[in-house]
């Protein structure tokens, strides 16, 4: 189990990035984690594998996170943290000499899955594909957690659906998904748990199935938790489109 | 060879077969910068140290038939070691030839200066190599979030420091060791009465440009 308990990370000294965090993430679950841009989400995701530093505590089965055991984490991001010189067969040659649990056999037959150039240098291969080859060695390293943050940016929607189905299907049960995206709509299919981040702090952590019961979906309960005003859009028209309008006429 | 050139000693910038063929000429070009040093400072000092100079005409030299070259000085005075070897006992002042035998010998750091112009360039090289080398782990991607994920936290820095600080560590060595080698033939290999006396040395300015 991941927890976290009061934790918080300021920038500077006035942006407060996340204030006051107590979440515990189990084995075994796929917890998806919503918020707007710039809630706090990618900054959690890192200050849990220890890319930044932070106040308060975060243990991995009571344990601080260290080298020791952060092995057992792996990380998927948007911002890519691939080797570019290298293929994706030389990545998995990189990631079995370093994490001893990696999956060789998942990895191919991931790649295989997408269709993936195992032997060009990743540098030179399109966006789509260098989120491919992110998400496929997170989930091939061998982690007991996967954190995977906006792993869907550039995958077109076919390449998507086939690879939720191929999510449930390989993960094993001790495996542990966090998916931070805002493809709220695709996910909530498969998700068990739903964690709402604003401004930095959790405002909602729920299970999808307890939605369901209410007989609400995920992207509803996400739009009352946020107070979304569905009316602001035809709003800001009036003002835009007024505006235009009373130009034109003093012109 | 092949351990000099394996994928496993090389930062992000350098990985991976496609850079095969740079890590080779980098090793290559190592090796031949190394070679370049010892042939150019030997080559200096031995130029140097064979030279067979001109006798200084400021002071009086005779050439006289026995092959010597002599110089007046008064007695009680110490000539420059710039001028002769010998010292003039402290007698009353009257005049007496000094045998000077051979115009000496600079001293060695004279002899040895600027044979190694390119160690402060190494040094300096040796600096942007390592930024290069760390900067390739944060552009154009972040293979930074992977290393630091590394159970062995040293994998990072030993792909980014090893080889630059083992190429300037070698370059010092030959460098120390070219200079020891010519100190000990300055020493034991040059003419009787060549060595300059009083030979304070200054090591530094060896290595000046």
């Amino acid at each position: 189990m991941v927890e976290l308990k009061n934790v918080g990370k300021r920038y500077g000294k006035t942006v407060e990035a996340l204030s006051d965090i107590n979440l515990s993430i189990g084995q075994g679950e796929i917890i998806g984690l919503f918020g707007e841009n710039g809630a706090g989400k990618t900054t959690l995701m890192k200050c849990i594998l220890g890319f930044l530093g932070y106040t308060g505590e975060i243990l991995l089965d009571g344990e601080p996170i260290d080298r020791s055991n952060i092995a057992r984490l792996s990380f998927g991001t948007c911002e890519f943290s691939f080797f570019p010189e290298l293929t994706a067969m030389e990545h998995a040659d990189f990631y079995a000499d370093h994490f001893p649990k990696f999956r060789k056999e998942r990895f191919r037959g991931l790649i295989e899955f997408f269709e993936f150039p195992a032997y060009r240098p990743i540098k030179n291969l399109s966006m789509g594909q260098k989120s491919q080859i992110e998400v496929i060695l997170a989930l091939s390293q061998g982690a007991d957690y996967i954190f995977l943050d906006e792993p869907f940016v550039g995958h077109d929607i076919f390449n998507r659906e086939d690879f939720y189905k191929v999510l449930l299907g390989i993960l094993e049960p001790t495996e542990t998904i966090i998916l931070s995206t805002h493809l709220i709509e695709e996910v909530e299919g498969f998700i068990d748990r739903a964690v709402m981040i604003h401004k930095g702090k959790i405002i909602g952590d729920v299970q999808v199935a307890d939605i369901e019961e209410n007989g609400d979906t995920l992207v509803e309960y996400v739009k009352k938790l946020y107070g979304y005003e569905s009316d602001r859009v035809s709003r800001s028209l009036e003002i835009i489109t007024g505006e235009k309008t009373k130009r034109k006429s003093e012109e | 060879m092949k351990w000099l050139t394996s994928d496993k000693l090389y930062p992000a910038r350098w990985q991976g077969s496609a850079n095969a063929k740079k890590r080779k000429w980098y090793a290559i070009d190592s090796l031949l910068l190394l070679l370049l040093v010892v042939v150019y400072s030997c080559g200096c000092f031995a130029y140097r140290f064979l030279e067979d100079k001109e006798h200084n005409d400021d002071h009086v030299m005779l050439d006289f038939k026995d092959g010597n070259y002599y110089s007046w000085a008064s007695m009680g005075s110490t000539l420059s070691f710039e001028d002769c070897t010998y010292v003039v006992p402290d007698v009353p002042k009257t005049e007496t030839r000094v045998r000077v035998v051979y115009e000496p010998l600079p001293k060695f750091d004279k002899l040895m200066y600027g044979t190694f112009p390119l160690l402060p360039a190494v040094f300096v090289a040796t600096i942007f190599m390592i930024i290069l080398n760390y900067r390739s782990y944060r552009k154009p991607s972040n293979g930074y979030y992977v290393m630091r994920r590394l159970p062995n936290r040293w994998e990072m820095h030993k792909r980014c420091l090893l080889l630059p600080l083992a190429e300037l560590l070698l370059h010092v060595i030959i460098c120390v060791t070219v200079c020891l080698v010519c100190y000990f033939i300055y020493w034991h290999c040059s003419l009787p009465g060549r060595l300059p006396m009083y030979t304070t040395f200054r090591f530094w300015r060896i290595f000046a440009w």
